[in-house]
């Protein structure tokens, strides 16, 4: 429940605060939000299968955010910007759908 | 330290059985109690037992979770098995020995609480449903006390941990989870507002580049499209202006020539003659040469009788009396001319002239002076039969 009121929270400060982003950060800024959830849903999983860890999820968290960036920034120096993102992004894709289908198992048994 | 090796989990069991039985004694299912055991799972008060399972529990854990791939948390396959054979021992310490109903695993030796008798057999998958001990979050543990769990055994443990979770409990999971999901609504947020305001924010470096390119091509393009426009226009502004021109000189020259030739009805100063027949009839040549002094004079506009005098205008005798221009006129003669008054007069008075010769003939003629004659009498110009304009 508590991290549920977190994550209120966060959306409210954001619609609130309205931040400006900063314009270095903008074009990974999507790339980390989609890291961030594929992270999340990860978490859940884990959850439903009875081996979450908080810290497990701190550490998911951050290096998925980190090396999506990484990756992103990356592609960009080398001139592969536009495909690596690309890719990162059906990668982190693909592994929110998987786990997604993993809690829907949980929940549903379907 | 790795605790892999399946003897080990048994070992730890039996060591858990005792301190079961052991803390079982002293009343269990309070919430006091569980908040003691989960904070010797977590570590946060000095209990060895507690502290050695906690250590194996996370070390396997963290050894299962990073070998895992997959998801962030998920685990599948073979670790999973490793993975409930540690959790066994933590799951019954952190529930107080009571929801081990779920713990029957084939691949354990399953965790029967003697208390408890397991409602529910837990079994198949071992990635779906049929996991150990219900402690989804190790720290959040001790939810339904042993009633409740009887009392639901129907439900999956997957459910119950779900349930489980959504309770609020002040713990470092909960507590850091909060902090992580605030931080992604927040940069969610954030990420959405940026694309919605300035569609280009979102684009790469290179994609920029390109579109500044195309955005400069059409930029000079339509630039060159404007100047050619734009000589079009004086093009044809100065022949709209050329044309008007010619239209008036046009207007003004057929005006000139409709008087002159008789199209039109003229007015101006001018003077008017009255001529009477006398005794004698006057003969059409004395009317001609009012004509042709008239003409000489400077006369514009003439006019007999109502009928307009033109360069083809002719006087004939006739039986009937004097034709002008096919039309049988008779005395009295009115005669209109449109011009030079002070010229034309005199040249009519000149003696031995028209109106001598008119006296002479024992008629009389009256020349007055007016400021405005009106000729209203036209003719319609016609078409020449042999001449032609020269080149």
């Amino acid at each position: 429940m508590i991290p549920i009121i977190g994550l209120v929270i966060g959306v409210a400060a954001g619609l609130l605060l309205e931040p400006t982003v900063p314009v270095y950060l903008q074009p990974y800024l999507p790339i980390a939000v989609v890291a961030a959830l594929d992270a999340l849903f990860g978490g859940l999983r884990a959850l439903l299968d009875g081996i979450f860890d908080d810290r497990v999820f701190l550490v998911s968290f951050l290096s998925n955010v980190i090396v999506a960036g990484l990756i992103v920034f990356l592609g960009d120096q080398l001139g592969v910007g536009n495909q690596l993102s690309t890719g990162v992004v059906v990668v982190l894709g693909i592994r929110i759908f998987s786990n997604a289908a993993a809690i829907r198992r949980h929940i549903f048994k379907a | 330290m790795t605790r892999n090796s399946p003897s080990d989990p048994q070992d730890r069991e039996e060591e858990l059985l005792d301190s079961l039985s052991a803390s079982r004694e002293s009343e269990l299912p309070t919430d006091a109690a569980h908040l003691q055991q989960d904070e010797t799972a977590l570590g946060l008060v000095d209990d060895p037992v507690g502290e050695a399972q906690v250590a194996a529990a996370s070390d396997a854990e963290l050894e299962t979770t990073d070998q895992d791939d997959n998801a962030g948390q998920g685990v599948v396959g073979k670790s999973d098995t490793v993975l409930e054979s540690e959790q066994a021992p933590r799951g019954v310490a952190t529930e107080g020995g009571l929801a081990g109903d779920e713990v029957a695993e084939p691949a354990n030796t399953p965790i029967v609480v003697p208390e408890e008798v397991p409602a529910e057999g837990v079994a198949a998958g071992v990635e779906t449903s049929g996991e150990p001990a219900k402690s989804d979050e190790q720290s959040d543990g001790a939810d339904e006390s042993s009633p409740k769990a009887s009392a639901k055994a129907p439900m999956s443990p997957a459910k119950k941990r779900l349930i489980s979770a959504l309770r609020p409990r002040a713990t470092r999971a909960q507590i850091l989870s909060a902090l992580l999901l605030g931080l992604l609504g927040f940069a969610l947020v954030a990420q959405l507002q940026l694309s919605q305001k300035d569609e280009l924010s979102g684009l790469r470096q290179s994609e920029l580049v390109n579109l500044l390119d195309d955005v400069t091509r059409r930029s000079s393009e339509l630039e060159d499209e404007t100047l050619r426009l734009n000589g079009l226009v004086g093009e044809l502004e100065s022949g709209t202006n050329s044309q008007l021109a010619a239209q008036q000189a046009a207007e003004e020259n057929a005006a000139t020539q409709g008087i002159l030739s008789g199209r039109l009805p003229a007015e101006g100063p001018g003077i008017t003659i009255g001529v009477t027949e006398g005794e004698k009839a006057i003969s059409a040549s004395a009317l001609f040469n009012i004509l042709e002094e008239l003409r000489n004079a400077g006369a514009e506009a003439v006019e007999v009788n109502g009928l307009r005098m033109i360069t083809s205008s002719y006087f004939t005798d006739t039986d009937q009396g004097v034709v002008i221009d096919g039309v049988v006129v008779a005395a009295p003669y009115q005669w209109k001319a449109i011009g030079d008054a002070n010229t034309m007069q005199p040249a009519l008075e000149i003696p031995g002239g028209a109106m001598a010769s008119i006296r002479g003939n024992g008629g009389e003629g009256n020349i007055s002076v007016l400021d405005t004659v009106e000729i209203k009498s036209v003719v319609e110009v016609r078409e020449p039969e042999f001449a032609r304009p020269m080149d």
